[in-house]
């Protein structure tokens, strides 16, 4: 069974067509007054169609503010860590030179 | 002074010190590894947002009137009109077809933005990971539950793209409005049939449109997720070492002390290297030093 936001979906879709075609037809006859008075009635219904097909997308977003906050604190880690390793690797590469003079 | 230690000892610390080199080369290789693959599910999680983009923009826009097609329209609308000429009608009359949908674009941009910004960021974690490849090993896996989300975002985009199959609805409502016009105009003739065929023919190009600008969309959120679900596997093996990376370990670190004076270890490397492929060549031995590497790596995770 389609759940309530499919429903809307398909509902806005209907009518934005409807309202459309009449529209259309009217552009066809030349009859300026009709389309004038649908304009704002067709762009409103594909407003409503639009925002529906959002409402079904943001239905599968599961990441949110709190996990880009959290990506960027472990980003701030690796940062540091490679600060960190830095000063290691100049230890290392330091003591191998000291190394061979002992040697 | 110490010149009582005997001089083996001294052969041990630079031996100890390629030990450390072995493993900083081999996950400095991974660290490279997963750089690449968090910079391409970025590049094709922001396709697949295009493409959802680009959909949702072309179900509710339309083709301008052919420039003959409008002055027909300006000329006999005006003649057929009563109204009072507004600022409304003239902006009607010049794009007839142009849709305003202000609450629903300034949502998308928004949920557009959020979503760039989520895989963008996620990349951009491992930014430095090639320099603190060892060090930042515990921060790698700590990503693995965002990334879950993300994948699955993915999937559902594409579950969801499936589901409603794009429809151009303006372009469709423009074909039904001519078929009911066409349809109205009797007697029908050959004409009538003509122009049947060439809304037919129009109809069947939107239709493959539709289908094609469909499927690239879901394609597209698949692989962002297809990738993922990769670079999962390459975070949580990120702390874990095997004979491969060390062997891979093996040659960046005896280049690195290769190239330090004084330090002769051409007979080091070849012990090692034939050390390494009886490793690789004998299952047991092989079983064998992952058990120790993977204490190694226990000792390793645990430390501050």
């Amino acid at each position: 069974m389609a759940d309530n936001d499919q429903i809307v979906l398909e509902d806005a879709k209907e009518a934005a067509f409807a309202l459309d075609k009449a529209y259309r037809r009217a552009i066809l006859d030349g009859d300026l007054d009709r389309m004038m008075q649908l304009k704002p009635r067709v762009d409103e219904a594909y407003d409503r169609y639009s925002q529906a097909r959002l409402k079904l997308l943001e239905k599968g977003v599961l990441a949110s503010d709190s996990d880009v906050a959290e990506m960027r604190r472990i980003r701030a880690e690796i940062d540091q860590a490679a600060t960190i390793q830095t000063l290691i690797e100049g230890a290392i590469k330091f003591t191998i030179f000291i190394a061979k003079f002992a040697g | 002074m110490n010149t009582f230690k005997p001089k083996t000892h001294y052969f041990f610390i630079p031996l100890f010190l390629l030990c450390m080199l072995v493993t900083l080369a081999a996950c400095a290789h991974k660290a490279k590894v997963i750089q690449v693959g968090a910079a391409q599910f970025e590049a094709e999680s922001l396709a697949a947002i295009e493409k959802i983009d680009r959909l949702r923009q072309k179900e509710v826009e339309a083709m301008p009137l052919p420039p003959e097609k409008a002055s027909e329209l300006f000329v006999k609308g005006l003649k057929n009109s009563s109204g009072e000429i507004t600022l409304k009608t003239l902006r009607g009359l010049i794009e007839p077809l142009k849709t305003e949908t202000p609450v629903s674009e300034a949502q998308w941009q928004a949920f557009l933005l959020k979503m760039r910004q989520q895989y963008t960021t996620f990349a951009a974690t491992f930014a430095s990971l090639d320099m603190g490849y060892f060090a930042a090993a515990s921060n790698v896996k700590k990503t693995a539950p965002i990334l879950d989300k993300l994948i699955s975002q993915m999937a559902a985009f594409a579950q969801s793209t499936k589901d409603n199959p794009a429809e151009f609805l303006r372009e469709r409502s423009a074909i039904a409005a001519e078929i009911e016009k066409v349809r109205d105009t009797k007697p029908f003739t050959e004409v009538t049939d003509l122009k049947f065929l060439e809304i037919e023919r129009r109809l069947r190009e939107i239709d493959a449109a539709e289908k094609q600008i469909t499927r690239e969309t879901i394609e597209q959120a698949l692989k962002a997720a297809t990738l993922g679900t990769e670079l999962r596997n390459l975070l949580m093996n990120y702390s874990k070492l095997s004979i491969d990376d060390i062997s891979e370990g093996l040659s960046v670190a005896f280049r690195l002390a290769g190239s330090i004076p004084g330090l002769d270890i051409s007979e080091l490397k070849a012990r090692t290297d034939d050390l390494v492929k009886k490793v690789k060549d004998d299952d047991s031995l092989r079983r064998g030093f992952e058990t120790a590497v993977s204490e190694i790596q226990k000792v390793r995770i645990s430390l501050p």
